[in-house]
């Protein structure tokens, strides 16, 4: 009798859940949260406009990405601000992201760290962020569009508006 | 009462100071750093009665920046704010000297229970 050992690979990521996400936008911005499940996946690289956080373990692994639409890192990083809603509407009329609605929508994906860090699994912190004119290195571009595991949810900042995120774990 | 809050985010120095009035400390007068190099520089200069530091930072981290204060024998309260949370991280900063540790997103109660018998 032969004995079969299963390989051991790094102890899984887990993929957030909807209402410690809702919790973390509402402490975070002190609006009402409406957040569900079953979005579009949200688009990255070319002209999306959107923002993109790089995760990564002790290790300096990549295991997470999340991605947020326009929308969203405009909301966010508007509602973290105290940035007039008109701001950040007006940047998504314009498919453009102002300097200071990224570096706040930056935070955002930083704090957004502490969701992965649960116990038992891997302790991740943001690495980089990926703007709306950066370039996604290869890696993260291949993640983005994995179909599992990941969750892609709408989430409602009250008073600023509607945007989507996309989270891919490996 | 002055207070040293130390973050290379300018929006989250403002929430932090932001969260201080809303936590009752109004009348706290604030001095801002924008890392634990610039952090030792105004401790020296402003003498605040708190530091409240963020972790990860460019230049000095702010675990450096607490190692480097008590090394040159300065033993001004000093408290972490940061999304950092992890038991590891809140027992090296209990280690090294800190009073406490805020994780980040955190709320106005949080900083008025933490910072009771702080300020």
């Amino acid at each position: 009798m032969s004995l079969v050992l299963t390989p051991k690979g790094p102890a899984p990521v887990p993929v957030p859940h909807l209402k410690p996400i809702r919790d973390l936008f509402a402490d975070l911005t002190g609006r009402e949260i409406e957040i569900s499940s079953g979005a579009e996946p949200v688009a990255v690289g070319g002209a999306s406009g959107a923002v993109v956080g790089l995760y990564v373990d002790a290790s300096l692994e990549t295991r997470a990405i999340v991605m947020f639409d326009l929308e969203l890192a405009a909301y966010s990083g508007a509602a973290l601000g105290l940035v007039p809603p008109a701001v950040a509407q007006d940047a998504v009329e314009a498919r453009e992201l102002p300097q200071t609605l990224y570096e706040n929508c930056y935070e955002v994906l930083n704090i957004f760290a502490s969701l992965f860090n649960l116990p038992n699994a891997p302790h991740l912190k943001l690495y980089t962020a990926f703007g709306p004119d950066d370039e996604l290195r290869p890696d993260v571009r291949e993640l983005a569009v994995r179909t599992a595991p990941r969750d892609d949810i709408t989430l409602e900042i009250g008073r600023y508006g509607t945007g989507r995120l996309s989270i891919v774990v490996r | 009462m002055k207070v040293l809050v130390c973050d290379d985010s300018r929006v989250m120095r403002q929430i932090v100071v932001r969260t201080l009035r809303q936590a009752g400390f109004d009348g706290v007068d604030v001095v801002e750093a924008t890392n634990g190099a610039e952090g030792l520089d105004v401790v020296a200069a402003e003498r605040p009665d708190l530091v409240l530091s963020d972790w990860n930072m460019p230049e000095l981290t702010g675990i450096d920046f607490l190692s480097h204060l008590r090394a040159r024998g300065d033993a001004t309260p000093f408290g972490f704010v940061t999304s950092e949370g992890s038991t590891e991280m809140r027992d090296r900063a209990a280690a090294a000297g800190a009073l406490f540790l805020i994780a980040k997103p955190f709320d106005a109660d949080t900083f008025a229970e933490t910072l009771a018998g702080v300020l």
